[in-house]
């Protein structure tokens, strides 16, 4: 594997540091289903821990809890949305209705932060 | 073959995914951890299942590391004055495993993303870990939070 080390990137036309294309890099994100994980990257394991309530655990860890973290539901409709808890070594998603009730969903993640 | 353990581990499933993608689908597990924490016994029971991505790195070899790496991790932030991690190259810097069938790579899930508290220590008279096929899990969710493990061996759920 090669490394391109260099301060800054560019189009020709514009141009930004590098480090807000490395630290802006999704470091993991999930495509899930109440029952598995479809697809994703950084993702180990996937755990249907109840209704609506999902925890992925990461195949790298991340440095700390202090990272952002996404997900909604990924199916047709709007009446769901989701939050996401972010652990060091896992996320937690959680899938609500609109009224508040936790419901089960397919659903995506997406996770930033740094790698430990 | 490529010798991942120069690698970052981050950096292999970048490598190896693609790769593995380009030469069919990846594999579909076979296998789920059903458990239930102690800690929490009003809770249903879990279901723990590998990603596709993963497990075709286990059972490949030489990308993965030793699971022994994850609970040195897990040790350093319990500790009360954990910040953050500083001992993220062992990930990346111990030498990867050899290449593990699916039954092996399920143990290794389960002292990697199972709290210890289920599979070490626990000394109640239920049985709360179990390796299952994922074909024996129930499909059908509408009574999901009060699934339990069985306690007879020809159940699973």
């Amino acid at each position: 594997m090669s490394t391109i080390v260099a301060a800054n990137i560019s189009d020709g036309i514009d141009s930004t540091p590098m480090g807000y294309a490395v630290n802006g890099s999704a470091k993991s994100w999930s495509k899930g289903t109440p029952t598995a994980v479809v697809s994703g990257l950084n993702i180990a394991t996937f755990t249907d821990s109840g209704v609506g309530i999902y925890t992925y655990a990461h195949t790298n860890t991340f440095v700390g809890a202090e990272d952002a973290a996404w997900c909604g539901r990924m199916a047709a409709g709007s009446a769901l949305f989701g939050v996401a808890d972010t652990g060091i070594s896992q996320t937690v998603v959680r899938i609500y209705t609109s009224a508040g009730s936790i419901s089960d969903s397919s659903h995506a993640m997406i996770r930033l932060g740094d790698l430990a | 073959m490529t010798d991942y353990s120069t690698m970052p581990l981050w950096a292999r499933e970048l490598d190896f995914i693609p790769k593995a993608k380009a030469k069919g689908p990846l594999p579909d597990p076979q296998f789920a951890i059903l458990w239930e924490d102690p800690s929490a016994p009003d809770n249903p029971a879990c279901v723990t299942t590998p990603s596709s991505e993963w497990l075709a790195m286990a059972t490949h070899g030489g990308i993965l590391p030793p699971v022994s790496v994850y609970w040195a991790l897990a040790e350093d932030e319990a500790k009360p004055d954990f910040k953050q991690h500083t001992r993220g190259h062992l990930l990346h810097q111990t030498p990867p495993i050899p290449a593990m069938t699916e039954e092996e790579a399920m143990e290794y899930l389960v002292q990697m993303a199972v709290p210890p508290r289920v599979w070490r220590g626990y000394q109640g008279n239920r049985t709360i870990l179990k390796i299952v096929r994922r074909a024996i899990i129930p499909t059908n969710r509408e009574h999901r939070n009060a699934w339990r493990i069985a306690q007879h061996q020809e159940e699973a759920a």
